[in-house]
């Protein structure tokens, strides 16, 4: 398909990109995530990173569409082609999305493309070249990691190890090659791990077995403010926000093979520390202080800031999460372990409140959406679970296999990334 | 005197491109590693962006003698220029001019031909012939890839078999890509025809071997074995288990990989030496590719030229790239293979895969079965 199917002229909608909407906007900044994140001008409705605002996979947005169907058009307000393919999931600033995508016979062609959330017109695309390799595994791709964003600033990151910043307006800020700096920084399965913006700071995780580090960069000149060495073994699994506490600054998690770090966004010094075989592909859920570590089942921990530790106040087995993210939502941690049951545990003690079979095999992390946990597999099957002592399954096909990404939910929508389009459902 | 006359000056010198562009251009050229010259980059970059489309050609040779990173920020800037002014103000002769033009930088060409592109799609037709053998790898593609469709075409028109034939040999003399190199061996060898993908790709298939020695722990990338300190094929050395000797080895198949399991027997924590020589048409610039599972170190002449220190992590063709100076003639090359202690059974491979191309990827080396003549440790 070349060309954009788009329903969203069916009905007038409030112009979001007036000057208008955005002092409204301006007026709701989400007071949680500004207090998490020290400062970044997110907004409570924006997907602004992998897994959204909170890193939790939860949407706050209500008033999206229950189901959908590719078949008949419904809820599906528009699907715009992609110029290459991509595990990354979009992003959601505004009336915004980003995707990222990579190209050509070597996936050597890095994009960013910007599209209008309404109607699914392209805003902007902008293209590079990979400076580092983008030697990866045929299964994956070099547009692996999601983007990151706030108001002023869209920062991309591939599995060539190339960083990239620009405005909104698709404008460039910097443009950093990361392995070009450090030429052994490389993992030939490719790396997929996803920037976070904390504040000014961008940080990235380049964990392999050549060089390995975490950096900070800063947001506004792109140059570094830290490095710190990390074990030489592959982590695929995205620096997760620790929101701080009252007169706290935000801390960030850094997944390790052997145990998880969490450090000070503004010098890269870890403040805690907490051994565990941890899951390399998998990220944490967060919730206030709470921790849920996939790590050969689930270790809830709690931060104490106070005393600079973390401790475990649980350890479930059971809830081995695989390649999916676990997502935290009303008490109720919600982990995909092999080969697709969906486990419900009570997030206080990590007692199972239910299980349902799913058809696997997941790559996505889930979202909840208004009640609902939308799993999307690897076949591109879409399950719809209500959130409910007594599950229901709802199944739709987007009739393309190979979904990697998560969907993100904002702008009005729900956006599914396959490697050949970008969707949204919305009412 | 008027004061619109005082402002005459100031109109005439208004020109933000051409009063600074020169020193715009040199900030963007001096960025460099770990974010060096980002600031002042940052500060010239909305200058290179006001450029009018109908003056591309700066911005194009702002690309000549640019590092990677320069290179984007230039590309970004021409995109944002496009996207402001259209498609219809970029000068398409001088972009035509451009690509032809080989002394100019392989990116700065490749952006001018995807612009050409959009602006006409009939260009890659047209341009093709004069691209078959271009140095770069990108603008060869498509040129390649219309000889393979032009022979698909006669094959599907049921043209005659020396004409199909002569098509496909045709568009692999010009192949460098693997993708389509295999599918025109593909297309040829289903009409009986051979086709030598070793030679083609420059893939090395004579080899000495010798091994295996110790890695335990994997101690045995660092350590220095008397391979590296002066190479005598007729030597004997204290090998892991015992004495071990060099071993000729001829690779098989299209692949052309060393695999040490089937040669030196299966086992872990072992290290092994590859050595080759091979014959270079002339000296200069050439690219060493190889793949492999395993850590390795790369000499060639006797000097390191590659070491990666990293197991079974994805192995493809073209895993590494490492630029080297060849010399006319012989040269000599020598690679140690380490193998580690996993014992998934994904981590059984201990292979090596070795090609000598040129910057294009077409193969430049030519092997004969000689036996060394000299004594690579007296040039380390």
């Amino acid at each position: 398909m070349d060309s954009i199917e788009n329903n969203a002229d069916r009905s007038v909608r409030f112009r979001r990109s007036s000057a208008r909407y955005w002092l409204w906007r301006a007026v709701v900044v989400c007071t949680a995530a500004f207090a998490a994140s020290g400062g970044p001008a997110v907004f409570a409705d924006d997907w602004p990173a992998f897994r959204g605002g909170a890193r939790s996979g939860v949407a706050t947005e209500k008033g999206l569409p229950e189901t959908f169907d590719p078949s008949t058009g419904a809820n599906v307000r528009w699907k715009a082609p992609l110029p290459g393919r991509g595990p990354s999931s979009p992003i959601i600033l505004g009336d915004r999305v980003v995707v990222t995508a990579a190209s050509g016979p070597k996936q050597a062609t890095l994009h960013v493309i910007c599209f209008d959330a309404s109607s699914g017109r392209e805003l902007w695309h902008r293209r590079f070249w990979a400076t580092g390799h983008t030697v990866v595994d045929s299964f994956g791709g070099v547009a692996a990691p999601t983007p990151a964003g706030d108001a002023e600033s869209i920062v991309a990151f591939y599995s060539s190890n190339d960083l990239v910043c620009l405005d909104l307006k698709g404008n460039l800020k910097w443009f950093r090659g990361l392995a070009y700096d450090w030429p052994q920084t490389r993992n030939d399965v490719g790396m997929a791990s996803s920037p976070l913006i904390v504040g000014r700071t961008v940080i990235v995780q380049c964990e392999n077995q050549g060089s390995s580090f975490a950096a900070g960069i800063d947001l506004g000149t792109g140059e570094d403010r830290w490095r710190i060495d990390r074990d030489r073994s592959a982590v695929w699994s995205s620096p997760t926000l620790l929101p701080g506490g009252e007169g706290e600054s935000p801390l960030a998690l850094l997944v390790g093979r052997a145990g998880l770090s969490a450090v000070d966004p503004a010098n890269g010094k870890t403040v805690w520390s907490y051994e565990a075989a941890c899951h390399t592909i998998a990220s944490p859920a967060v919730a206030a202080d709470r921790v849920f570590l996939p790590a050969i089942g689930i270790h809830a921990l709690r931060a104490d800031r106070s005393k600079a530790e973390a401790v475990k106040l649980w350890y479930e087995a059971n809830l081995r999460s695989d390649n999916a993210s676990p997502t935290l939502n009303d008490g109720r941690l919600y982990v995909i372990k092999p080969p697709g049951i969906l486990l419900c545990a009570d997030a206080e003690n990590g007692s199972l409140r239910w299980q349902k079979r799913l058809t696997g095999p997941f790559w996505a992390s889930p979202v909840v959406v208004d009640g609902r946990l939308w799993c999307v597999n690897h076949a591109g099957l879409v399950q719809m679970v209500t959130l409910s002592d007594d599950p229901k399954v709802e199944n739709v096909s987007l009739g393309e296999e190979g979904v990697l990404a998560s969907p993100a939910v904002g702008g009005g929508g729900i956006f599914f990334r396959t490697d050949r389009h970008l969707w949204k459902i919305a009412r | 005197m008027p004061a619109f006359l005082l402002a005459v000056p100031l109109l005439l010198s208004a020109d933000p491109v051409s009063s600074d562009w020169p020193s715009a251009v040199a900030a963007i050229r001096a960025i460099d590693q770990h974010g060096r010259g980002h600031a002042e980059a940052a500060r010239a970059w909305p200058r290179l962006a006001a450029l009018p489309a109908e003056r591309l050609e700066d911005l194009l040779a702002a690309f000549d003698g640019a590092n990677p990173l320069a290179a984007n920020w230039l590309r970004a800037a021409g995109e944002t220029i496009i996207e402001r002014d259209g498609l219809h103000k970029a000068p398409r002769q001088v972009l035509l001019d451009w690509v032809l033009d080989r002394k100019h930088d392989a990116r700065g060409r490749q952006w001018a031909y995807e612009l050409l592109l959009q602006i006409d799609s009939r260009a890659a037709e047209q341009l093709g012939p004069r691209l078959l053998d271009d140095p770069s790898a990108e603008l060869r593609r498509d040129a390649v890839q219309g000889l393979i469709d032009k022979a698909d075409a006669l094959d599907r028109a049921g043209g005659d078999r020396p004409a199909i034939v002569g098509a496909y040999r045709q568009a692999l003399k010009h192949a460098v890509d693997r993708d389509q190199v295999r599918a025109i061996a593909d297309s040829l060898r289903r009409r009986g025809e051979s086709v030598d993908l070793p030679r083609h790709f420059g893939l090395l298939q004579q080899w000495h071997l010798v091994g295996p020695f110790d890695n335990t722990a994997g101690k045995g990338f660092a350590a220095e074995y008397p391979p590296e300190r002066a190479l005598d094929l007729d030597a004997e050395y204290a090998g892991k288990h015992g004495p071990v000797r060099w071993l000729a080895h001829q690779t098989k198949g299209d692949e052309a990989a060393i695999d040490f399991n089937e040669r030196l027997g299966e086992e872990k924590a072992v290290v092994a030496y590859a050595f080759a020589r091979f014959s270079s048409p002339g000296k200069g610039e050439a690219e060493l590719r190889f793949s492999s599972s395993n850590a390795v170190k790369v000499w060639l002449n006797g000097r390191q030229v590659a070491a990666f220190e990293i197991y079974h992590a994805g192995s493809q063709f073209d895993q590494y790239v490492a630029r080297v100076e060849l010399a006319e003639g012989a040269n000599e090359l020598l690679v140690k293979v380490c193998q580690n202690e996993q014992t998934q059974s994904w981590a059984r491979a201990w292979k090596l895969q070795l090609r000598v191309c040129d910057r294009a990827g077409a193969g430049i080396a030519r092997q004969e079965p000689v036996a060394p003549r000299s004594q690579p440790g007296e040039s380390r």
